[in-house]
């Protein structure tokens, strides 16, 4: 149990290097890599029980010094629900985008491509798992660079041109948390996260060094935000996910923004303490960016006439959701935050898989005045859509309902602002979703071919898999809140 | 105040901040790289300012001496070569995705191909 965190770290290290020895045999690396992210979802599903018999979290010793010394993982359940989650995601993302991997990328690069996800999965655990703040550094900037990858390897202008956006904007972030780390440690001298939340403890009862405690926290604050897209950060997101391949867009507003939220959470709960944060005036900024990001993506996702920049700027508006739901400050509100990114992470890949199967059943263009009729030309992916938008919009029974109604009673004492946001953007959210599926299922003038169904499999499984999810998260969302309650206390 | 005694920390931040806004601001791709290479360069003389104690040897035990008193603070450098590591990394990648910018526009300029894609119509 103690070396599955571990294990799974290295194996997905390992396979990035052997995927990339591979040359042209891109079959043989799509399996490889599909292997290595059933196996790290096998370790994380594992763990799961454990952690409900025994919650203690376990502190992973890495090399031969301890405390507070050496390196160290640490993980609990909510760690682990957090892998399943990411790997799930990033599995059934890569199912449901290989056609558009196969036309969009060229053979030689494919296998390449794959070593990429292998990096980012890395990445990913590491930082979900990592216990100490410069080791998080290190596989920030790792992410960065797979993540620009997988933007780049559709070889367009148009992903040129988002990549460098990306690149540096994501880059400035990068020196930003550098220099907060720096400054950070010049006043505690510690990296560990259990030695750094003493040794901040100890600053914040004495009351010495308070600006640059202060500055470390906006600084940090900024540069995740800027990475995940926070509101007024957010420029970079529609061009880099909303021209990228299928299982790109996926993966990127699925599981890689969310990552850096997840590293944000652990820096408030575990280094600062919630109360230092909320002192600091941060957790109002967050509050208030996080509503603004509801209501503002919305508006620019209605303007939009491209589908995959129209969903690429929903993400915009739910990952305000998610901090507005952190801003929030309880833990109630926090697990609700949690619960809204995991039903985000399983909702957006379904949206964009539908999308690219809908574009490919329209003659490849991603307008959506031209996809008239295409739920009809390709069922399976309109159904996708279908839910994946009532999902989103917030409609009963769906996973997006569950997890609106969740963050709804976690902010009730916070007042009516929250609550009027929220209502808002749910409203604003069915304007531009609603129009896009009656679109797809209305009548088209000019006649396309219909789409073969000789049914392409893993395309198959991944909207099937994803629309279940959706419904499972909707109709059984309460277990799911009280697994996340249970982790969260444990934070 | 002890302003001036802490000169080192005070040009690694005005490094930083002229890095940052370079990196922001400038609109050629070779001057934004180099922006980044300055912001990161502040952080290690922020660093490496920090682990020095003055007098004392550099953290390689010499002539026997194990006692930790005699040498500087050793975990800054550590974390200075594994960020010069990083930042190296990052510059090869940003420098290849230039590269392949000038191939596509025979330009190092952002804006203004940017501007011309807005003209063009395309987004």
């Amino acid at each position: 149990m103690n070396n599955l965190p571990f294990i799974s770290i290295i194996v997905s290290m390992a396979s990035a290097v052997i995927l990339l020895l591979l040359g042209r045999r891109a079959e043989l690396a799509q399996k490889i890599a599909q292997g290595v992210l059933i196996l790290v979802a096998v370790c994380a599903a594992v763990m799961i029980p454990y952690f409900l018999s025994n919650p203690e979290p376990i502190t992973y010793m890495l090399g031969h010094y301890p405390s507070p010394w050496g390196n160290e993982l640490r993980f609990g359940l909510l760690e682990s629900i957090l892998a399943f989650v990411f790997s799930t995601v990033l599995l059934l993302a890569i199912l449901g985008g290989k056609k558009d991997i196969v036309e969009d990328i060229q053979s030689r690069k494919r296998n390449q491509y794959y070593a990429l996800l292998m990096l980012l999965l890395l990445s990913l655990l590491a930082l979900i798992y990592t216990n100490d703040i410069f080791t998080a550094y290190v596989f920030i900037e790792i992410n960065t660079v797979a993540s620009c990858g997988i933007v780049m390897v559709k070889e367009s202008g148009e992903t040129l041109r988002a990549t460098i956006k990306y690149l540096f904007m994501s880059l400035m972030a990068s020196g930003l948390f550098l220099i907060s780390i720096a400054i950070l440690y010049s006043i505690t001298g510690q990296l560990l996260i259990p030695a750094l939340a003493e040794s901040v403890k100890g600053l914040v009862e004495s009351g010495q060094y308070t600006w640059p405690l202060y500055t470390a926290g906006a600084l940090i604050t900024i540069s995740l935000g800027v990475k995940s897209a926070m509101f007024p950060f957010h420029t970079w997101l529609p061009d880099a996910h909303g021209t990228a391949t299928t299982a790109s867009s996926s993966i990127l507003s699925g599981v890689v923004v969310k990552g850096y939220i997840i590293l944000l959470i652990k820096i408030y709960y575990r280094v600062f303490g919630i109360e230092v944060v909320q002192n600091m005036g941060i957790l109002n900024v967050l509050l208030a960016l996080g509503m603004a990001g509801m209501i503002f993506g919305s508006f620019f996702a209605i303007k939009e006439t491209n589908i995959k920049r129209m969903i690429a700027y929903s993400s915009v508006a739910q990952i305000g959701y998610i901090y507005a739901g952190i801003g929030i400050g309880s833990y109630a509100g926090l697990a609700a935050a949690l619960f809204h990114m995991i039903v985000h992470a399983y909702t957006k890949p379904l949206l964009f898989s539908s999308a690219g199967g809908l574009i490919q059943a329209s003659n490849h263009s991603k307008l959506i005045k031209h996809l008239v009729g295409a739920g009809k030309r390709n069922k399976l992916a309109g159904i996708g859509f279908l839910i994946g938008s009532l999902s989103m919009v917030g409609v009963p029974l769906f996973a997006g309902f569950t997890s609106k109604l969740y963050l709804a009673t976690s902010a009730s004492d916070k007042g009516y602002l929250f609550l009027i946001a929220l209502a808002l953007s749910s409203f604003l959210n069915a304007l531009y979703y609603l129009p896009v599926v009656l679109k797809i299922y209305g009548k088209s003038e000019e006649v396309l071919e219909e789409e073969n169904e000789k049914s392409d499999f893993s395309y198959t499984m991944s909207i099937l898999c994803f629309s279940i999810v959706n419904i499972v998260l909707g109709i059984g969302g309460i277990y799911v809140m009280h697994l996340l309650n249970q982790g969260v206390q444990l934070l | 105040m002890n302003f001036l005694n802490n000169y080192y920390e005070i040009a690694a931040v005005i490094l930083f901040t002229i890095g940052l806004f370079t990196l922001l601001l400038q609109r050629n791709l070779i001057k934004k790289i180099i922006g980044l290479n300055i912001m990161d360069t502040s952080v290690f003389l922020f660093l490496a300012a920090k682990g020095y104690v003055t007098g004392r040897m550099s953290p390689i035990i010499r002539d026997g001496v194990t006692d930790a008193s005699q040498y500087i603070n050793p975990i800054p450098s550590g974390l200075v070569l594994t960020g010069i590591v990083v930042t190296v990394s990052v510059t090869a990648f940003s420098l290849a995705l230039t590269l392949r910018w000038y191939q596509q526009y025979k330009t190092l300029d952002v804006d203004r191909v940017v501007l011309k894609n807005v003209l063009r119509g395309e987004k």
